[in-house]
């Protein structure tokens, strides 16, 4: 006599056998995408694409038309200018939003499965240890992009949309462009999701991981602010990550700003490759832990 | 073929040996895991698993290598982790659709037969609840859920009945049982209860220190046991173990004037109540001892001590 008059049929359906990663990144993204504090940081991050798209549909209006009241005005706001420098700029402003984001997303990717033993469930079914760590860091990587390259993307085609004199083919001048916001976004976003993803294979809670991100961030950015004042040379600022990302930003939209520090002496590349060894190792840590993970 | 192949197989965590050198073949069925703490179940299964690399040795599960086969294995292997897991905000629904999509189940495939499967082990109400506000019972049921969505050919269970009272405990020791019966599902169950074991399996392996104690049929373990018998005399016993002691037949006293006793193959049974007849004693009681697997459990593992 059966417990239950229910029962369940064999299975006789298809497995798929490659992307298993997606299935992990689908997951991430629908857990998060309910969440009520992420969908007011993310429209929070998304005020000030909505504030530049007024911006180049005033911008484009007033220049397009010669009588327009307030087209004296906005030629002599130099800030209010449509160039390359806007997007530099909307990258730029929204680091803080993208990095509390990426804090919230990520913070819980990997630390949240290991706390409440979900790895004893998942490394029992057919996926590697890398398509685990692949899903999970695209997810993280997907949300950051979402805030920096695709609104940059989205106000490259209102700009093209709002020139009158827009043909078909103007649509490839913004490939530079689009390609200098493609790199200073992942430049920004990459690192920084690969070190809170590292933290949070490391530290046992959300809340620690979020507490370590922000405080190695400080300890990090006044480090590199004791150096400069000690070595009275303002290039050890670039030691900060913060910075070094900014710096990164100024290279690659080739921008020339030193509102706050001397980044004279230091080259492009070897910034680059500060950030790449700090990403790396925070990618070597992920790895490490995660396969520690599947081998219990 | 053996359906699962254990050949001088050695696991260990940097320089502790968890379990040394063992080697044994079983056949499909419900096959009990059995031992003390520490005596290498766990560490047996999670090598069964892929997650722990022997240091030398083979295993072939139906015909799969490991740890070269592993994906295959695992996607044969359905696993009922021992500790309690759980995925808070999540409802049941939701975590088995994403553990049927991990086994590689299309979305459509993954969310009937994650229906299915959570009416089959009684969570039909609560399915749509999140996991966090499930009690102990709820998420045993969920482990042993999420294990049989993908209809496996061998069901590894880590203690499937921790933490149950005593209706739920039956009622998933009866869920194994039809699970393993009426589907063919070949069952690993790893569990320090011997009367679930008793219940339930047909083959048993029973280690000590990471060393392989017995392995074999149940039944036959318990029936190597049946020349062994418990007899309760009227007093005096001297004259009646005088008699015994005539015929060769061994045995030991126990306490209230009984005594245990080890028939050899050549004595039928009759000859222990002759023996009271010419002893002038009465026979109270007459029964096998030694039948329950605790005692004999008890006995395998003591003879590891001493040997």
């Amino acid at each position: 006599m059966p417990v239950y008059s229910f029962t369940y049929r064999p299975f006789e359906g298809k497995y798929l056998r490659h992307f298993r990663w997606w299935v992990i990144f689908l997951e991430e993204v629908r857990l998060w995408n309910r969440s009520r504090i992420f969908q007011i940081l993310f429209l929070l991050g998304m005020l000030q694409p909505l504030a530049r798209f007024l911006q180049i549909l005033s911008y484009n209006s007033a220049m397009q038309d010669p009588n327009h009241p307030l087209a004296p005005l906005i030629r002599s706001v130099t800030w209010l200018k449509v160039n390359d420098e806007l997007y530099y700029n909307l990258i730029r402003l929204q680091a803080p939003i993208v990095l509390l984001l990426l804090l919230y997303v990520g913070a819980g990717t990997v630390c949240s499965d290991r706390k409440n033993r979900l790895w004893d469930i998942y490394f029992s079914k057919p996926i590697h240890w890398y398509n685990y760590l692949v899903g999970k860091l695209l997810s993280v990587i997907s949300c950051g992009l979402s805030l920096t390259f695709v609104p940059a993307v989205i106000l490259m085609f209102t700009d093209y949309v709002t020139k009158k004199s827009s043909t078909w083919t103007g649509l490839f001048s913004y490939l530079p462009v689009m390609g200098e916001s493609l790199m200073f976004s992942l430049v920004l976003v990459i690192p920084s999701a690969l070190a809170i993803v590292a933290a949070s294979s490391i530290f046992p809670t959300e809340n620690i991981t979020v507490i370590s991100v922000i405080t190695i961030l400080i300890a990090n950015t006044t480090l590199a602010g004791l150096l400069s004042n000690f070595m009275r040379d303002g290039n050890y600022m670039q030691i900060s990550f913060p910075v070094a990302i900014y710096f990164m930003g100024q290279k690659i939209f080739n921008v020339d700003r030193n509102i706050f520090f001397r980044t004279a002496d230091v080259s492009g590349f070897n910034m680059f490759l500060y950030i790449f060894f700090v990403s790396l190792l925070c990618l070597l840590i992920c790895i490490f832990q995660v396969r520690k993970a599947e081998r219990g | 073929m053996a359906f699962i192949e254990v050949e001088n197989l050695t696991v260990s965590y940097s320089e502790t040996v968890a379990i040394h050198d063992i080697s044994f073949q079983l056949e499909p069925g419900v096959i009990g895991l059995i031992g003390p703490n520490g005596a290498g179940k766990t560490t047996l299964i999670r090598t069964f698993l892929g997650f722990i690399r022997p240091v030398k040795g083979k295993i072939v599960i139906s015909g799969l290598s490991l740890p070269q086969e592993i994906l295959k294995v695992r996607a044969i292997v359905g696993h009922m982790p021992e500790r309690e897991v759980v995925s808070p905000k999540v409802t049941a629904v939701s975590f088995l659709v994403y553990c049927g999509r991990l086994v590689g189940m299309s979305y459509v495939d993954a969310l009937e037969r994650s229906h299915e499967v959570l009416n089959y082990v009684g969570l039909q109400e609560a399915r749509y609840r999140p996991m966090q506000t499930y009690s102990t019972g709820m998420l045993q049921r969920v482990k042993l859920a999420q294990a049989i969505l993908h209809d496996p050919k061998i069901l590894i269970l880590d203690e499937p009945t921790n933490g149950l009272d005593p209706d739920g405990r039956l009622e998933m020791l009866q869920l194994i049982k039809e699970i393993s019966e009426q589907r063919n599902v070949t069952t690993i169950l790893s569990t320090h209860l011997l009367p679930d074991v008793q219940n339930l399996c047909s083959q048993i392996v029973v280690l000590k220190k990471g060393k392989l104690v017995y392995c074999g049929d149940l039944q036959s373990l318990i029936d190597s046991k049946v020349n062994h018998y418990e007899v309760s005399v009227q007093s005096p016993i001297e004259p009646f173990e005088e008699e015994l002691e005539k015929i060769g037949i061994k045995f030991q006293e126990l306490p209230q004037e009984v005594l245990s006793l080890q028939l050899p193959e050549s004595i039928p049974q009759q000859e222990i109540f002759r023996c009271a007849q010419r002893a002038g004693t009465i026979i109270r009681s007459f029964m096998p001892a030694g039948g329950s697997l605790a005692e004999l459990f008890q006995s395998k593992l003591d003879k590891e001590e001493v040997s």
